[in-house]
Parts: C-alpha cells; structure tokens; sequence
C-alpha cells in the first residue's frame, strides 16, 4: 500500500518538468563557488584564441604592420581629408566629442524622435576622469585643466583601475560649474554604443548617485550639473525656455533620440539660437529669465569683459567655417596655433 | 482471474505474485488497449472495490498516458488520442466520478484527469473540462474531498500543460484556486491543494496579474495563507513560494505590496524555526538581487531606458536582513552532506547576492559583526565571521574593501589552522576569493610569506578544504605575475620566486594523495599546477623544466596502466588523468626554452602518438588535450616538426575525421594551421589528403557547425604556407567561399548571429590568405596573383555585404579592412573603383574609429593604401602600369542574391 501511494506521489509527470525534489537545490552551486576555471573548456578557448592571433599576426607581418603603432598617426587621419596641412603632433583627445549643426531643415519627426537641451555660455570641454585626477580638453585636444573631481576615478582616495568616467560638457568660468551634455563612460562601462535617450537617462541617474559631485569641496572645486533635457513639442520647447535658467543661455541642442555617441560633427545633432525660433520653428521668440548660480557681480564683470573671447558652442558648420578661414590663411598657422593655446589656458 | 484480483497483487511480497501481475497487465495493454483502459476505469470508479485496488488501477491507467520520456509521452498521447470516441468519453467520465470518493491521498483519479486534459486540451477534445472541475470547486455543498481532488487534478494540469492552452481558461482556474485557499476555508488540505495549484499557474496568469483589482485580489489571498497557523505549515510554505515566484515574474507591480506586506512576512519568515519556512524567507530575497541585478545589467546592456527599473528593494532592506542572515550562519550542520540545502547555506549565497546588488552599502551593517566574532570561542560564529567576510568580497568597490582586507590578512591566515574543519574550509575559500578578487591585497608583502607557508601546509588538509587552497594558488599565481608589469614576455623575478619550487612540489604531492579523488581535489591541484607554471618568472626555471620531466614520467605510467583499466569508474579516472597531465604538460611546453624543447621533442611525440591511438574511438576527452600538446609543440619546434609528420599524419586524419566529437575534429582542424605556419612549403606535400578531409567535413551536415568558421580560415593559413601550390585548389575552395559567404540565418537567434559572423570571418581569413599566398612576399607581386582577379569583385562585393549588415562584428571589420588593403596592394588601381563606394568608405571609417587597436590599425593601414595608389595614379595619367587589362568587373554575382542552384559542396544548416 506504501509502495503504491509513493509510486503515485513521486511518478506524476505527464509532460517533462523538472521537479525532482530529490535533485540538488538550483542555488547550490552557487554556495561557496570557486570561478577559476583552467577546465578543458577554457583550455579549449584559449588555444583557439592563441591560434587566431597568430594567424592575424602572420598576416599583418606580409602588410609589414606591427601592433600598436597606431598612436602615432592614426588619429590624424580624420581631419587629413580637409586640413592636408595638419602634420603636427597628434593628439588622442582631439576629435572626441560629438558636434552639432544647424538645424535648417527641420526634420520631419523632430517632435516624437528629438530632444531637446538649453545650454549655457561656456567653453565646450571633453572631461575624462581617470587615475585619481580629472582632465578637461578642448575640442582641439588640449589640455586646459587639470583638477580632481568627485567623479568616479577623478580623485586620489576613489582611484581604483576599472573606474574612469568620461563627459562632455560646457564650462562656464563664472560659476565654477562643469554643465553636462552627455555621457560617454560611467566607472569604466562606455556607453559610446548606447542611443541617446539612455544616454541622457543614465546622464541623469549616474550623476544622482554621487551627490559629492555637485557639492564644492577641497576635492571637488568645480561642481557638475547635468543638463536637463526635454521633448520637441513646439509646447513643451516654449514651456521649458519659459523656466528660469541658473546659467546664461546660449542656445538649443536638439538630439535625435535614436544615435549613438560619434565623433565630430552629426546631422542626428542640430543646433539653434534662441532668436532662431520663430523663424525655424514657428516659436515665438522667448524671454529668457536668468538666475545665475553665482555672485551676479561675477558673472556680469567676465561677461562683459571679455565678450570675444567666450567661446560659445561650436557647431558642425562654424567649424568648417573656421575650416575655411585657416585654409585661407594657411601662413599664419603658427601663429593661430598659439593664440589658441594663449585662449586655451585662460580658463585656468 | 479478474482484474481487481490481479490489480491488488501488484503489491503482494511474494515476488511470484508480483511478477504474474505484472505480466498479465502488460500483456492486457498489449491486447485490447482501450478496452483495457476503460476496465481499470471502472475499478477506479467503484467505491465498492478495495482501496488497493482502486489505487493500482490508477496507477496503470495513468502510465498508459504519461511518460518520464519526452518522445514515449508524445507517442501515448497520440495513441490516446486515436482510440474511439465514445470510449474515450466513458473513460473520462468514470474518472471524474471518481474525484472525491477516494480514502488515499494523493487522489489517483486527480492524475488520470490531468493525463487526460494535457492529451486532449491542446487538441481541443475536452471542451467544458475546466470549467466541470472549477465548478466542483466552486458549487456550493461539494464535499471537502470533492474539492481537494479536484484542486489537485487542477494543480496538475497547470503544472504540465504548455501555459498557452490554458490562457483562455485563467479567469476560471483562478477563480477556483482563490475559493479553496480563502482565509474562511475550513479544510487544510484542501487550502493546500489549492495553494499548491496558484504557485502552478501563476505563469498563465499575467493578464489577471496586469488588472489591478484582481492582482490586489490574489496578493491579498496568497498574503493570508502565508500566515497561517503554525498547524499548517506546508500551506504556509507553499504560499511563501507562491511568492517567491511572483517577485520573480510580475516584480514591475510589486511596489504596493512591498512596504505594505512582502517586507514584513519574508523577514518574519527568514527567522523561523521551521527550516522550511526559513530558506522561502531568504530565497525571496535572493529573488529580488537576481532581479535587480538583471534590471541594472539590462539598463546597461541595452543601450535605452529600461522597461521596468529597479526599486532598489535590496538596498532598502538591507540593514534588517544582514543580521538575520548572519545569524542563520551559524547554524551550520557540523558534517555537513554536500547536496543538502539548508537555511545556512541559502543565506552565504543570499548575502553573496546582496553585496553584488547592494555594492558598497553591504560593507557598513556586516563590518561589526565580523568583528565582534571573528576571535569567538564558539567556532559556529568564527565561521560565520568568516563566511560573511568572504561572502561580501565580490560587489562594492575594491577601493574601499582592500584596507579592510589588509587588516584582515593576518586573521585568515590564523584561522586556516583553526581545530574546526569547517573553519579551516570556509577560511581557504575566503583567502581563494580575496586571491582572485583583490590580488593587490593577496600579495601585500607584509603577510606573503605567512600566507604562503599557510597555504602549502593547507595541501595536507582534508580533500575540501585543500581543494580550496590550490584555488587560492591559481589566482595568487596570476596575481603575483601580473604586479610585476612586465612589459617584456617574462619577468625576471616575481614575489612567488623563492617558494616557487616548495609550492609546485607541494601540489605535484597533491595530486598523488590517496583521497585526491574526492571534492575535485586531483584536478584543483593540477590546475594549480598549470597556473603557477603558465605565470612563472624567469628565476623558476628550473622548476619548470622539473616539472615537465615529472609531468612526462606520470603520462608514461599511466600509458601502461591502459591494460589493467576493467572498471568504467577506472576508465574515466585514467581518461581524467590523461587529459590533466596532456594539459600540464603543454603548460610546460610553452614555458620551456626551445632548445630544451627539442630534447625531450622525441619522447613527447612518442607519448602523444601511443595515447592517441589506445585512446582511439574511446574518450574524446584525452584525443583533444592530445592534439592541444602536439600544437604547442609544433609551434616551439617550427620546421623541425617535419621529422614527425609521417608518423603523426594518420593520427591528424583521424582526428580530422572525427565527426561524432566535435571538439577532437575542432582540436585537430586547428592544429592544421599551427602545422602550416609551422612548416611553411614543406607541408606541401600532405596538403592533397588533409584538403580533402577539410572539404569533406565542410559537405557533410553531420560536423558540428563550430567546426565550419575554422576550416575557412584554415584554408586561408594552408593558402599562405604554400603561396603559388595553393593553385591546384583555388577553384574548387572559392566555389566553397563563394557558397558559404552568402550563408543566411535566422536574425532572431543571437547565436546564429554570431555564427554568421564567425562564418564571414572565415571567409576573409580564407581571401586574405589566399591573396597573400598568391602574391608572395616579396615587394614585386607574383603574377599568381592574376588567378584571382575574376573574383576580386565579388569579394568587394562581400565586404560590402558585411559592412551593410548592422550585426557585423568588429573583428569582421579588422579582417575585412586588412583584407581590403591586401587586394588593393596586389591589384593595384585597377580596382580603386570598387573600393571608393560610399559603403565601403564608411566600413573603413568604422574601423579607423574602432575602440580596439588591432582593427584601427588595420583600417588605417588599408586607407593609406588607397590613399597611396590614387595619388600616384593621378599623377601618371590614366595608363595602367601593369598593363593589365582585365576587367574588374566580372559577371559574378552578389553576395546577396541567391545565385547558386548546383548542388552545394557546403552544409552551413547550422545543425548541431
């Protein structure tokens, strides 16, 4: 009679589901687990990795290529279609953030498919944070500032090698205030390969999550604000410039929410000037009302000062149009070359 | 004699008795099986007949429904199915009389009414089953034993029948579940039975899941019977599973119910007493870090706002679970069995999960605790301590763990001799963990020493905890080779040095011990042995170089052990051993200096050439290993190879031939190429017999498509070796390049997506070889070259193919742009308008933008070569230089169309 009952409580399986309660608990292997692995499986992937490399090294021996050696030219190469006179030393930062042009042609879809940024006067800068110190570079590469930052990697006492974090974003002097546009690398994960709908999410979230960065201290003498963005609605453009800004605002960024991050100028990026709404548009013309972050004394005085020399957002075709100047003026390289280093280090 | 006799000496101790019953029953069903069937459907129906009786006829007629075997359960439902209506209909209505009238439990009429629904439902044979059995529930006045049966055979049918048959009918089911599990319901077993079939169909029940007043609804039931009293505890346990299950599967809506509910009864439930109550608590909250962790990699992964973000729910319970499950730590079984589950195991994997989900914010609630009781008398909290310290290693930032561990080293160090076994092991797995982990804080040269000499006297412990300690060893060997960042291949000493040689004497020890069978510990110790010997300084030499000779020694012995081998457990043991010891020696192999290679070459070969063939047609295993070992060797010897290739040459073919494992035919496809950029030219010679096997292998469906990617670029290493040779086989092998570049697959299966892509590269391996070969390598390009060039613009064509394809890899991109840049070197301006589309511009831009070296440099390299040659044909007017006047566009097709009706020489199916 046991025997029966037992045969009827543990044989019931009409179709093939797993549920032996005889067999191990599915957590088990997971308790005290040891993951270095040297089984015949990982022998087996390293030895036709092994093979592969060779099989690519024997290769790039016929086309007389050694590894590695692309630092040394192979950034240039980008810019050489237009500037054939660009034989200086190469730089790895130059090139690396992504650049708007201007929005003439609006696209059909801007309203579902585009968001849209306000950005604030200032000098567009790409920040990498890495091995205990932040770097701010130029469009061009150069090197401006050197800073730590509470930014993952960006200071002594949170340096470990996995974390690093690279932005791009818009400096403003007067406010001591890195404004983020984007995200390109958050605690060593790249997002480069992400559209930009997550990207700007992450943006928001990554940055929420170390409240040290917005807070001015010994370690972190600039703060970071990520910028907010928002849809394309002609509405909801108008009600956001309705708002009040912290920063002086230069103009709107419209990214298309499906690119990915890329280098140099895109036409997924568009760029206009306030007074450039009712004519592109069809949005009246808005008043802005500003509440800087800082002593308004401050502000005024580096406004006023130096009006020229504020560089505002480069878009794709101003800097063609630069492009296009230098070209003219090819003789004076030299000379451009350290004006702009001279503008380069004012920030400091 | 009659059936009910019969039916009841299916249980009679007299084996005779037994076996006479039996026999007659087969033999009935092999008879008149429907009339069999309804016969035993008819003593189940009685309640006249003997319990015995009746249960047996279940019983026999549930396993002419139902099979443990997939394919038997498909073959009986149909033969079900094919039996006479009306027998069929008299069948089941005996069956569902029978629900309710049964003494035993379970009810065997429930499994016969299950049988029958998971044949009939998804045929729609059966209409109005479900709502007959929810109606037995639900119809005011059914007896208590009505119900239960009844939520049983409903319990079945949720559990084994394919959720989309049932869909439908959830409204129904659920409905009669929520009836037997209410809080007013008398009767437990009948709340059990109906509890037990929710946790069956809560996968079916999303869309009642999504209404917001019936999830309120089930949440509200299933919260109920999680408390119920102490009396019912299997209600209680099946409902705590109920919601485990949920979290895992509608953990979006949980939100309300988190704070409300769910937070209070899991943590009450992870303090009982009852261990069954216990590890639901905990392994809920396992759930939840399985789902964050999955939310928080989705977010990454995919590239755009997640659908369902994480709550954080870990986060914010984390301060009141941490001490519950550091207490249920200490309630470890002292001989523990290794596949029991119990509270104290479930909440080491618990805490584990915690910290990868939590990160930093584990560190702060555990800290006091490890500290208060890592020196306690009582060795239950010092392994709790411990465990706790080890569980939390892997998740917040190595940052802010290394000082913590620094501190701790000295500790562990103690405790790896602590009088407890359980101690001792716990404590070596920490010390493994902290190894491969935070290998900064392993070697800190303040304890090295200490650690060291704890851990070779760790290998004499007991098989876990040693085994434990030769994990420690692989990760410290790697840690130790990696601080010395040394950018040349090896350093000259590392912090291992001085007890290199006590610690590789020590495991070869190991591997030899008596019990070195149990806990993995024989093949721990010689992977310990592989590691120290793969990331070993200059200064251990040596050592090495012993080792290899030890190494070799234990191979020939086990050779002659071959004929002693009777057992099948002593055949794996042998085949285990073989393939360890083919393993380490490679690791020598590929550490030892050439020269020294050379002498013992002779006797390796021998080796290897007798384990290959007693190892014939027996264990794929020791073939692979075996191949791997002759690989590192040809690659050390180079030209010097040739002296074996005609004893060796029968034993590749086999390999090669090797269709049923895969990973042997794989093993040995690879060590062609090896060969070949070993021995150049001079593998000339052998290249008839092994392109033929390669040909056939890429024809016949049987190989494994794995093997299928590394013939095509194994065609490509034959092509380069012997340059010019490669002639006799072009045309036959760019007909197979041809065929295999325009494989298609099914885009929705990511594996077959990085199966296409392993294919191309196949393929641009293949082209690339094959245009180097022809072209020499020599500054002046061969004429060869030439018998190419009516297939230049399919290739272009391909990589164009490739580069419209968003799924390409980026290693397709570096193969493609290098290959671009050989055919423009060979060809010259000809076909400069091939390449200057605008798709093939902007794969060149993508590789030049490429985040890897190797395909920058690649892309780069080809963009120059363009660029190079238009600039000089710009300026020499429009005259070719090489006279050339070959058309470079040829009729071949594209890659995309589907071109070639023939028969194909190549089976890309994909198939197994």
């Amino acid at each position: 009679m046991e025997e029966l009952t037992s045969a009827l409580a543990s044989s019931f399986s009409v179709s093939n589901v797993p549920n032996n309660p005889a067999a191990p608990h599915p957590r088990l292997a997971q308790y005290k687990a040891k993951s270095h692995d040297l089984a015949q499986s990982e022998r087996r992937r390293q030895m036709l990795d092994r093979q592969k490399k060779q099989r690519q090294d024997l290769a790039n021996l016929a086309r007389r290529l050694a590894e590695d050696d692309w630092e040394n030219w192979s950034t240039e190469e980008e810019e050489e279609e237009e500037m054939d006179y660009t034989r200086k030393r190469p730089n790895l930062y130059a090139n690396q953030l992504m650049l708007s042009e201007w929005l003439v042609d609006v696209p059909g879809d801007l309203e579902e498919e585009w968001l849209m940024v306000v950005c604030p006067v200032g000098k567009r800068n790409l920040l990498v944070a890495a091995k205990g110190t932040t770097k701010a570079y130029t469009k061009g590469g150069f090197c401006v500032n050197c800073f730590p930052s509470a930014l993952p990697g960006g200071r002594k006492r949170s340096y470990s090698a996995k974390e690093y974090t690279i932005l791009d974003t818009i400096f403003c002097e007067a406010s001591r205030t890195f404004y983020v546009l984007d995200i390109m690398c958050w605690k060593g994960h790249p997002v480069y390969d992400s559209e930009t709908d997550f990207r700007f999410y992450w943006l928001q979230t990554k940055l929420q999550e170390e409240p040290d960065v917005a807070e001015r201290s010994k370690t972190n003498p600039y703060v970071f604000v990520a910028l907010k963005n928002s849809p394309c609605q002609r509405l909801s453009i108008q009600q956001r410039l309705a708002e009040t800004f912290p920063y002086e605002v230069d103009g709107l960024l419209f990214y298309h929410k499906r690119t990915h991050y890329t280098f140099g100028s895109s036409p997924l990026v568009g760029w206009l000037k306030p007074h450039m709404l009712p004519d592109i548009l069809g949005i009246p013309a808005p008043t802005i009302t500003v509440v800087p972050a800082v002593d308004a004394s401050v502000m005024d005085t580096t406004h006023e000062s130096d009006e020229d020399d504020t560089e505002t957002m480069e878009t794709g075709n101003t800097a063609r149009k630069k492009k296009g100047r230098r070209r003219r003026k090819k003789g004076g390289l030299e000379k451009m070359e350290a004006e702009n280093s001279t503008e380069m280090h004012s920030i400091q | 004699m009659d059936l009910i006799q019969i039916l009841e000496k299916t249980v009679s101790p007299d084996k005779n008795e037994l076996d006479a019953a039996q026999q007659f029953l087969e033999e009935s069903a092999k008879g008149n099986l429907p009339q069999f069937i309804l016969a035993l459907s008819k003593v189940l129906a009685d309640p006249g007949n003997s319990q015995v009786a009746r249960m047996a006829a279940g019983l026999q007629l549930k396993n002419q429904l139902t099979s443990k075997d997939p394919t038997m359960q498909v073959q009986y439902q149909q033969r079900w199915l094919s039996m006479d209506m009306n027998i069929r209909a008299e069948i089941k209505n005996n069956v569902l009389q029978t629900l309710g009238t049964e003494t035993t439990r379970p009810s065997s009429a429930a499994q016969c009414v299950a049988g029958i629904a998971c044949a009939e439902v998804p045929h729609n044979q059966w209409p109005g089953i479900i709502q007959h059995l929810a109606a037995n529930v639900t119809t005011p006045g059914r007896t208590e034993q009505v119900k239960e049966a009844t939520l049983e055979a409903i319990g079945y049918i949720c559990q084994d029948m394919d959720p989309k048959h049932l869909q439908s009918e959830a409204n129904r089911i659920l409905t009669a579940i929520v009836q037997g599990m209410r809080k007013e319901e008398p009767s437990i077993p009948v709340k059990l039975a109906a509890t037990n079939a929710l946790l069956n169909s809560l996968e079916f029940t999303k869309a009642n899941f999504d209404s917001e007043n019936e999830r309120h609804f089930i949440m509200q039931v299933v919260c109920e019977a999680t408390q119920c009293e102490e009396t019912q505890v299997n209600v209680k346990v099946a409902a705590l599973q109920s919601l485990v299950k949920i979290m895992s599967l509608y953990y979006q809506y949980m939100e309300t119910y988190m704070g409300l509910a769910l937070f209070a009864i899991t943590v009450e439930a992870m303090k009982s007493e009852v261990d069954e109550v216990a590890l639901q608590g905990i392994e809920f909250w396992s759930t939840v870090c399985d789902e964050e962790v999955d939310l928080a990699i989705e977010a990454m992964e995919q590239g755009r706002p997640p659908e369902h973000t994480s709550k954080f729910y870990a986060k914010g319970a984390l301060q009141y679970l941490v001490p519950i499950l550091m207490l249920t730590l200490t309630k470890q079984e002292e001989f523990d069995d290794d596949d029991d589950w119990n509270p104290c195991k479930a909440a080491g994997v618990c805490l584990m999960l915690l910290a990868t989900c939590c990160e930093d914010d584990v560190v702060k609630p555990v800290l006091p605790f490890i500290q208060e009781h890592i020196k306690n008398t009582d060795w239950r909290f010092r392994d709790a301590a411990v465990m706790t310290f080890g569980s939390i290693l892997e998740g917040p930032d190595p940052t802010t763990l290394k000082p913590m561990v620094v501190a701790a080293m000295p500790m562990l160090i103690e405790l790896l001799k602590d009088p407890s076994v359980v101690v001792r092991d716990t404590t070596a797995w920490t010390v493994g963990r902290v190894c491969e982990l935070l290998p900064e804080a392993a070697i800190d040269e303040s304890y090295l020493g200490q650690l060291l000499t704890s851990l070779v006297e760790g290998l004499d412990a007991e098989p876990r905890v040693s085994a434990n300690v030769c994990w420690a060893f692989s990760s410290l060997a790697e840690a130790a080779y990696d601080a010395t960042e040394s950018q040349e291949d090896e350093p000259n000493t590392y912090c291992l040095s001085s007890t290199f040689e006590v610690i590789v004497h020590k495991l070869l020890e190991t591997t030899d011990r008596q019990d070195a069978g149990n806990s993995n510990l024989r093949s721990a110790a010689y992977e310990a042995l592989m590691e120290l010997v793969k990331n070993s300084a200059r200064d251990c030499y040596v050592t090495v170089q012993k080792t290899s000779l030890v190494v070799m020694d234990r191979l020939e012995r086990v050779l002659q052990l071959e004929a002693a081998v009777q057992t099948s457990s002593d055949r794996a043991q042998i085949n285990d051993l073989q393939s360890l010891l083919c393993a380490s020696l490679q690791a020598c192999l590929r550490r030892m200096r050439p020269e020294d290679t050379r002498q013992i070459a002779d006797r390796v070969m021998t080796m290897i050439i007798e384990m290959l063939n007693v190892s014939k047609g027996r264990s794929g295993g020791v073939q692979e290993d075996a191949l791997m070992a002759v690989g590192t060797l040809v690659e050390v010897l180079g030209t010097d190879f040739m002296k074996y290739m005609e004893a060796f040459k029968p034993y590749l073919a086999l390999g090669l031939g090797n269709h049923a494992e895969y990973q042997v035919c794989l093993a040995a496809v690879g060590l062609v190429g090896d060969i070949c950029r070993a021995l150049s030219t001079h593998v000339t010679p052998y290249c008839n017999d092994i392109m033929q096997l390669l040909l056939e292998n890429l024809a016949n469906d049987s190989v494994h498509r794995s093997v299928k990617p590394q013939i095509l670029s194994v065609f490509g290493d034959i092509a380069l070796a012997i340059g010019p040779e490669f002639k006799g086989y072009l045309k036959v092998v760019l007909s197979t390049l041809q065929q295999a570049s325009q494989a298609q697959v099914d885009k929705s299966d990511y594996d077959m997506i990085d199966y296409l892509n392993e294919l191309r590269e196949g393929c641009l391996e293949a082209y690339t070889g094959i245009v180097q070969g022809l072209k020499g390598d020599g500054n002046s390009i061969a004429a060869d070259v030439a018998e190419l060039q009516p297939h230049v613009a399919y290739i272009i064509k391909f990589i164009e193919h490739i580069a419209k394809d968003e799924d390409h890899s980026d290693s397709n991109v570096a193969c493609g742009s290098g290959l671009l840049g050989d055919l423009v070197t060979a060809f010259g301006n000809e076909i400069i308008p091939l390449v200057e589309t605008q798709t093939i511009q902007d794969f060149l831009q993508e590789g030049r933008r490429s985040k890897t070296n190797k395909t920058k440099t690649l892309a780069t390299w080809a963009t120059k070569e363009i660029r190079k040659l238009k600039s000089a044909w710009g300026g020499s007017s429009s005259t070719d230089c090489r006279g050339s006047h070959v058309s470079p566009y040829p009729a071949s097709s594209a890659p995309n169309g589907h071109v070639n009706d023939g028969e194909s020489a190549v089976d890309l199916s994909g198939s197994a």
